[in-house]
């Protein structure tokens, strides 16, 4: 039984205590948490219809999201593996889905997406969500390390003092919800790391596009003068994701 | 001048006897005991159980309808710990039950049945009885329901047994000239060898088969077949009707045609009779083929049916195979349907009080609770003490009361039970006031007053049942009820106020207006009633409360009878006091909302409401007399200090009688609350009216207290005077807790006599 009726009242000139307020609060609010029948909810307002299997559909907006709909929420998941990258592989670091090198690849200095094109698909959500809440996760593993150079002050090789790079190179994942930053793996130093980022928000009834970014903080730059002249180990040029699952539920109002 | 105090009184209960305790009230009314504080405490009135729109309007779709009726029955029945809550009643023969949350449906009611009787101010109404998933909802005249939730209900029981089935006659000689219809063969060539038991043979469209046992009748000789069937109801709640007539079929083996010779037969049985909406099968009893030389009549299971749509049936289930006997034709009768009451206990549905035989109480099978042995019943009318009108579960008894008398029935073995009496001389018609009390005992009302049972019937008579008059107290209210229409009386025990509330029909009226309370925190009792108002057109706001009931949470439900007694007035004239609808015993601050005609537009009739004020002498409490010792040492009172609980600014007055005289006088007047306080910013923060001389207005976000005690003094100047009462009355809040009265006394005796010849 969920239905309360006035369990305070007062009048003008009442003096006014904290139960007149908090005992019809308490009532409202447990009606809120779970004490609900008949008498607040419709009559024969579940009906077979919301006990349906769920409704499953992939790829239905041009990414390779597989998406669960169900009567009360739906569940969408994206996953990039190195059995859907067609075998990129990386000597120095671990097999990865993504690998990039700043000093040949454009980049940006602040969130870059990942590339799109049908292998890298795990890092993007859409589906069209009902108003609620978005509560999802994205499970990554990322690399990056730090290299060796050596300066270079004229012709031919051998030439000037070899020296260390990018030793404190960081970088960070994000998770961006309709462009809007909702989870974020904070600053990651050199090395390999699996992050498993949580991320929650509200959301009207609309489309949704939820993608994965990347940001990194070194030297290098696209297409510009390096200070290497030759490196004698280019691992501090390159950012790498080994592998990412990017799941979501919309849990509808 | 020396005054003395008498020692401070917790404010009791009323007890209308002379002599009693002064701490005792000669009155009560519309007060409550405050569940944490305890003391008297007038913050409840009553407002609709289904909120009104909050525009303050309200229209009837297509006229007033049944709301002007009087509501006659009323039961909260909740299901599934409590996630399903109905709250059914009935006005003017209309069974439903409304829910709060219309959806998209155009009304928020579902109607369980319409054309019901309406009870008479002798009868009890309707009665619902829970047993598992169902609950039998019944009134001694319509035929009984059981009520499955939701918009489900069926038929309780059987108005009659199935109809006997048509067992078509078999005739043998048909094989002899057998008719091939699908390959229009005008003969069928019966195969000389393989036409026997496990055997292969070939059928007319020459497809072969094997010959299996199936079948009736005897396969050599010139054997005669002889075969009964007989058919019963099976209900949605298991339980198996009685049987249906006997049907016969008979047919005679001629031995010497070959073509009959090993053969057997099936049985076709046709019109076999479908039941009522309770019917989810039927099952079909043969006996063993009857012939002169075993004279089995014994029927034995057959088959069932299930469901309630099918009337035929090849029989070709051989007699070996029948090994279940059916039961016992005393297993399973028809009951008449006009048991007035029942009650649910041990697995059993027990029902009693038909016109008929109103001292016969019936039990059904065991979790079968609609069918009923032929003995398994006990009479009472052997006994004095009337007809049963009540069946409680109790204990681990069943309370069987009588008009006069009360009996317990005990379980002395697994499903065997012994009848025993607890009282030859007290017994109630009041059914729907017997609500048990939590460790109390189980109270129910009498013409003179409420009994409360205790204990039960255990083994070895360890715990004894008692029995007592718990209410000589209100003996004043007692007189006034009307016997004839006790029946109408009606109570609850509500787990939230902690109160056992009986209301009943006083001064030969025959629709409840006055009400006691008995307060199970401290054991006192206290009256409901609104004084008599000036009776007119719309006049006589009493508590026309017909029926109580609590829900789950103890919230009391209130059914009504509107506009009474002036009722079923023009809709001009309706304002529906105490309320058209469902009400709920609250801290509403009005009792109820009334209704005002604004107009009528394509058969929609509209109101205004608004709540029904409160009038000052509608909640009070007075003291009882007080001598304070001896009444004819003459004493002036000069003050009365009441600890109360802090309310606020509102003022109270309180007045005062002396000597049994009935002019009230006016005393003082003072707020509830501390004096140091009034009108400082050292008050709590009190509710903001405009008017500016509250220094201590509340706010969001200061600090608000809590309840506080605080001692108010009203002053009071009496002459001299033997006895003294006060009243504090008031629509304003106040919560009664302890008094204290300063009086001063010369302590002498009066010396004038008067009286007599002296």
């Amino acid at each position: 039984m969920a239905r309360t009726w006035t369990v305070k009242t007062s009048k003008t000139r009442d003096q006014f205590k904290a139960e007149h307020f908090n005992e019809p609060a308490n009532a409202i609010a447990a009606q809120f948490n779970g004490k609900l029948d008949q008498h607040n909810m419709p009559l024969d307002s579940v009906t077979h219809a919301d006990l349906a299997d769920p409704v499953y559909s992939d790829d239905a907006h041009g990414v390779d999201t597989k998406s669960s709909y169900m009567p009360t929420q739906s569940y969408h998941t994206a996953v990039w593996d190195i059995d859907n990258t067609a075998g990129l592989d990386s000597t120095e670091f671990g097999s990865a889905v993504y690998a990039t090198n700043f000093s040949t690849d454009n980049w940006n200095a602040k969130w870059n997406s990942f590339p799109v094109s049908p292998v890298t698909e795990g890092s993007r959500l859409k589906f069209n969500a009902q108003e609620g809440m978005i509560f999802g996760g994205v499970t990554a593993s990322v690399e990056r390390r730090s290299g060796r150079a050596r300066n270079q002050y004229g012709e031919g090789g051998n030439i000037g003092a070899e020296f260390n790079m990018g030793q404190s190179n960081w970088h960070e994942l994000g998770v961006f919800v309709n462009g809007i930053l909702c989870g974020r793996s904070g600053e990651l130093n050199n090395g390999s790391y699996t992050v498993d980022i949580p991320f929650s928000t509200p959301i009207g009834t609309e489309f949704t596009s939820i993608e994965v970014k990347w940001m990194a903080d070194q030297l290098v730059f696209f297409d510009g003068a390096v200070a290497s002249g030759s490196a004698t180990n280019d691992a501090y040029q390159q950012y790498i994701c080994s592998g990412l699952f990017l799941w979501a539920r919309n849990q509808f109002r | 001048m020396k005054t003395q105090t008498i020692p401070e009184r917790l404010a009791g209960g009323v007890d209308q006897r002379f002599k009693v305790t002064p701490d005792k009230a000669s009155n009560i009314r519309n007060l409550r005991v405050e569940d944490t504080g305890l003391g008297w405490c007038n913050d409840r009135g009553w407002e609709p159980l289904h909120m009104l729109p909050d525009n303050g309007a309200y229209t009837f779709t297509g006229g007033v309808g049944d709301a002007k009726h009087p509501c006659r029955f009323l039961k909260v029945w909740s299901r599934h710990n409590g996630a399903e809550v109905y709250y059914l009643f009935e006005r003017n023969g209309k069974l439903v039950y409304q829910y709060g949350n219309e959806g998209s449906s155009t009304k928020a009611e579902v109607v369980l049945g319409t054309n019901r009787y309406l009870p008479s101010a002798n009868e009890a109404g309707t009665q619902l009885t829970p047993f598992g998933r169902f609950a039998v909802v019944h009134n001694g005249h319509d035929v009984p329901i059981k009520f499955w939730g939701r918009e489900k209900t069926s038929q309780f029981h059987f108005t009659q047994p199935p109809n006997a089935p048509i067992a078509y006659k078999v005739d043998p000689r048909w094989i002899d000239s057998p008719n091939d219809i699908e390959g229009g063969a005008t003969g069928l060539a019966i195969p000389t060898t393989g036409w026997q038991e496990g055997g292969t043979g070939v059928n007319h469209s020459s497809n072969t088969f094997d010959y299996t046992t199936l079948g009736l009748g005897p396969v050599t000789g010139n054997g005669t077949a002889h075969y009964r069937y007989k058919v019963t109801y099976v209900t949605d709640s298991g339980s198996e009707s009685p049987y249906s007539d006997q049907e016969a079929v008979t047919w005679k083996i001629d031995n010497a045609v070959t073509l009959q010779h090993d053969k057997r037969f099936c049985v076709f049985l046709g019109e076999i009779g479908t039941g009522g909406d309770n019917v989810v099968a039927r099952r079909i009893y043969r006996t063993k083929n009857i012939d002169l030389n075993a004279n089995d009549e014994s029927f034995y299971f057959l088959k069932q049916i299930d469901d309630n749509v099918t009337t035929s049936y090849w029989d070709m289930i051989p007699d070996a195979t029948l090994l279940a006997p059916a039961p016992d034709a005393n297993a399973s009768i028809i009951i008449p349907s006009s048991f007035k009451v029942s009650a649910s206990w041990n697995g059993c549905l027990w029902v009693a009080g038909w016109d008929g035989n109103n001292t016969e109480l019936r039990y059904s099978d065991r979790y079968k609770p609609e069918q009923f042995s032929r003995f398994r019943f006990f009479d009472v009318g052997a006994k004095a003490g009337g007809a049963i009108t009540a069946l409680v579960p109790y204990y681990n008894s069943l309370i069987v009361f009588r008009e006069k008398a009360i009996e317990v029935i005990s379980a002395i073995a697994d499903d065997e039970y012994t009848i025993g009496t607890i009282s030859g001389q007290v017994g109630t018609t009041a059914t729907n006031t017997i609500k048990e009390i939590p460790t109390v005992g189980l109270f129910f009302l009498t013409i003179d007053g409420v009994y409360a049972m205790t204990g039960g019937q255990s083994g070895a008579g360890l715990v004894q049942s008692g029995l007592q008059p718990i209410s000589g107290n209100l003996h004043k209210e007692w007189r006034r009820m009307t016997e004839g229409a006790l029946p109408r009386a009606t109570a609850c025990y509500s787990s939230r106020e902690k109160e056992y509330w009986v209301h009943y029909p006083v001064d030969g009226q025959t629709e409840n207006s006055r009400g006691a309370v008995f307060h199970s925190l401290t054991g006192a009792w206290s009256l409901r009633n609104l004084p008599p108002q000036t009776i007119g057109s719309t006049g006589g706001h009493s508590m026309w409360f017909t029926q109580l009931d609590t829900n789950p949470e103890g919230w009391i439900v209130i059914g009504t009878y509107p506009n009474y007694p002036h009722p079923f007035p023009s809709d001009a004239n309706f304002n529906a006091y105490p309320g058209f609808g469902l009400q709920v015993w609250s801290a509403y601050d009005a009792w109820g909302d009334d209704l005002t005609f604004t107009g009528t537009s394509q058969g929609n009739v509209s109101y205004n409401y608004a709540p029904h004020a409160k009038a000052t002498n509608n909640c009070l409490y007075t003291s009882a007399w007080d001598d304070m010792g001896d009444d004819s040492i003459k004493k002036r009172i000069h003050s009365v200090e009441i600890d109360m609980v802090t309310f606020g600014y509102n003022d109270l007055t309180l007045n005062y009688e002396s000597d049994y005289a009935f002019d009230e006088t006016a005393g003082g007047t003072a707020s509830p609350m501390l004096v140091e306080q009034y009108l400082t910013t050292g008050s709590e923060p009190a509710w903001y009216d405009g008017n500016n001389d509250i220094k201590n207005q509340a706010k969001w976000g200061n600090k608000w207290s809590g309840p506080q005690i605080c001692r108010v003094r009203f002053d009071v100047h009496t002459g001299n005077i033997g006895s003294f009462r006060f009243f504090l009355k008031s629509a304003n809040h106040f919560q009664v807790i302890s008094y204290q009265i300063e009086y001063s006394t010369s302590g002498q005796k009066v010396i004038t006599r008067r009286g007599g010849s002296g």
